[in-house]
């Protein structure tokens, strides 16, 4: 039982320094790096539920953090909605979209096709914004998002982001270890083996659609109000290979594993910035080195540790 | 309890089976062989939904099943293993039992039961790809009955297993059939197991029925003797 207690009091260290980071003299700048970590590693999270879990390859998903992020910015701007309304409505709207407008065909094609198919819904959207000018902004994007509430400092906006991050990942834990999890991993190691064992494979699949579209938009809403604004760019190459950088480095289909990941790519891709024009080539260095010699990603890192740790405690204290 | 009548299907121009019927009584354990591409694989692909059949029908428990879906036709009470031995390979051994017992079932104890009825308590929590090749024929068959079936199919258990480990997994079968009621159909190459193990087999060549019958006459079959068993008794056994 040694390793659980290592594990979960360096889990409560981590929190508690995060809790208590702002007074510990966190900068503006700091902390808004902790921000972004927060909405990215949620958006990392609820695409390797897809990806890593349910084993479906969607390449889509900055398209739902985006339908959430314009939904709830378009509502609090234009409509003057408030935001703990408006991040639930960004919620349902894009997981209503991308569950019958992406889900329902989707699920009728495989493999390269989903993926191809995700893409190119995610791909449209940027078009999308340029013909509706006038209440997305276009090219410019939206400025000026009502924060989360009036005065909102950036103390203000970590802590509702750490308390939104908890509380999604809560949710996801909850949804990987029931019995919808089960069905989602038992698909993607046996599809045709789960469905003679009386899983609806699209049920199944559609609610994967349904509730990483959900989390994933509701993300979107987050960004908007911590952030105050939204451009066609947050869709761009950059933010879609720098995501699946942080599931594929952290660890595909581990709880943790995007989590860590968003943690390197957020701090690193920051840190890196010194480096100028070399950031981006630095991080890919980076990514291919833990890639190869880790190639289930930091997480693979974390259990060698953890392996090393419990062969030494167990030298020191041999039992029987 | 099951039937088929006149079942056909082609894939393209390939006919892999054509107008196969029969019956299978409830509590039996009912055999089917037949030489390599036969059709038997596909006859269970059919049955339980996996591919449509081009024509035919087949009925369960006074049901007309075909077009069914393979999870409806598990909810119904039919359950099946595959030939290529297929588990939850990240799933532990008794998750793969709980898919089975709360997607199948309905009934999340049903794992436990069959979890006991295999032995499997010491493998419980060991991931499903870290096991040998008898013990994944287990999993794959613990997580069919876990489902609760009526009918149990089981595509070449045996392939690929020591003589101990069949004799094993023979008792196994029996006591399936025995203690839980539940009716069996098993393909086979090894026609002297099938004879030993079921009333009633039957065979299966080029898709079509090439014997319908009593599991004891089947030797004395001229035709089976001539087209599987290649007049001296050698094909079956060479498919091993
Ligand atoms: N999905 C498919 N698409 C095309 N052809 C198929 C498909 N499945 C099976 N076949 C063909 O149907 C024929 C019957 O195959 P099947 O697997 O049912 O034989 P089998 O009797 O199970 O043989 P074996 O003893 O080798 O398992 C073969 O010619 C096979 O190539
Ligand atoms: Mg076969």
């Amino acid at each position: 039982m040694k390793h659980v207690n290592w594990k979960f009091a360096l889990a409560v260290l981590v929190l508690v320094f995060i809790l208590l980071y702002p007074w510990l003299g966190a900068s503006s700048y700091t902390k808004h790096l902790f921000i972004l970590f927060f909405i990215w590693s949620i958006v990392a999270a609820n695409w390797n539920l897809m990806m890593g879990y349910a084993g479906i390859n969607s390449l889509g998903n900055i398209g739902f953090m985006a339908i959430g992020g314009y939904t709830a910015g378009i509502l609090a701007k234009s409509l003057g909605v408030p935001p703990f309304l408006t991040i639930p409505i960004a919620g349902i709207v894009t997981s209503a979209v991308v569950t019958l407008a992406l889900g329902l065909p989707a699920l009728r094609l495989s493999g390269i096709y989903i993926a191809l198919l995700t893409l190119i819904f995610a791909d449209t959207l940027p078009s999308l914004l340029t013909q509706t000018r006038e209440i997305t902004g276009g090219a410019m994007g939206l400025h000026e998002i009502p924060p989360f509430y009036p005065g909102m400092d950036k103390t203000g906006a970590y802590y509702i982001c750490f308390v939104f991050f908890l509380v999604v990942l809560f949710i996801i834990y909850r949804i990987v270890h029931s019995p919808t999890g089960m069905a989602f991993v038992a698909l993607r190691d046996s599809e045709n083996f789960a469905y003679c064992l009386g899983v609806n494979k699209f049920r199944e699949r559609l609610k994967v659609f349904a509730l990483s579209s959900l989390l994933t938009g509701a993300a979107g809403g987050m960004y908007v109000h911590a952030l105050g604004d939204i451009s066609p760019t947050t869709l761009g190459i950059e933010p879609f290979l720098l995501t699946i950088a942080m599931i594929e480095l952290g660890g595909v289909g581990t709880f943790l594993g995007p989590i860590l990941g968003a943690a390197v790519i957020v701090f690193g891709n920051e840190f890196l910035r010194l480096a100028g024009t070399l950031r981006l080539t630095l991080l890919g260095a980076l990514i291919c080195t833990i890639i190869l010699f880790y190639p289930g990603g930091v997480i693979q890192l974390f259990h060698t540790i953890e392996h090393r740790v419990e062969r030494l405690l167990n030298r020191k204290t041999p039992t029987t | 309890m099951f039937a088929t009548k006149g079942l056909s299907k082609s894939f393209g121009r390939l006919t892999a089976l054509l107008n196969v019927s029969f019956e299978v009584e409830e509590g039996e354990i009912f055999g089917i062989a037949g030489p390599n591409g036969a059709g038997k694989s596909t006859l269970f692909n059919v049955i339980t939904g996996i591919y449509p059949p081009s024509s035919g029908r087949i009925f369960f428990r006074g049901k007309d099943i075909t077009n069914y879906k393979p999870d409806q036709i598990c909810h119904l009470g039919i359950a099946r293993t595959f030939q290529i031995p297929t588990t939850f390979h990240t799933l532990s051994v008794y998750d793969n039992l709980r898919v089975g017992a709360i997607f199948g079932a309905r009934r999340p104890q049903s794992a436990d039961e069959v979890l006991e009825l295999l032995g499997l308590e010491a493998v419980r929590h060991r991931p499903a790809r870290n096991l040998d090749l008898y013990t994944t024929k287990l999993v794959m068959l613990g997580a069919a009955l876990a489902t609760d079936c009526k009918l149990l199919m089981l595509d070449e258990p045996m392939a690929g297993l020591s003589m101990a480990e069949i004799n094993q997994f023979l008792e196994i079968v029996r006591r399936i059939n025995q203690e839980k009621g539940v009716t069996i159909i098993i393909i086979e190459h090894l026609l002297d197991i099938l004879i030993s193990l079921t009333k009633r087999m039957l065979i299966l060549s080029d898709g079509q029925v090439l014997y319908l019958g009593d599991s004891k006459e089947v030797t004395a079959d001229r035709r089976v003797v001539e087209v599987y068993l290649g007049g001296k008794g050698g094909i079956a056994h060479a498919h091993r």
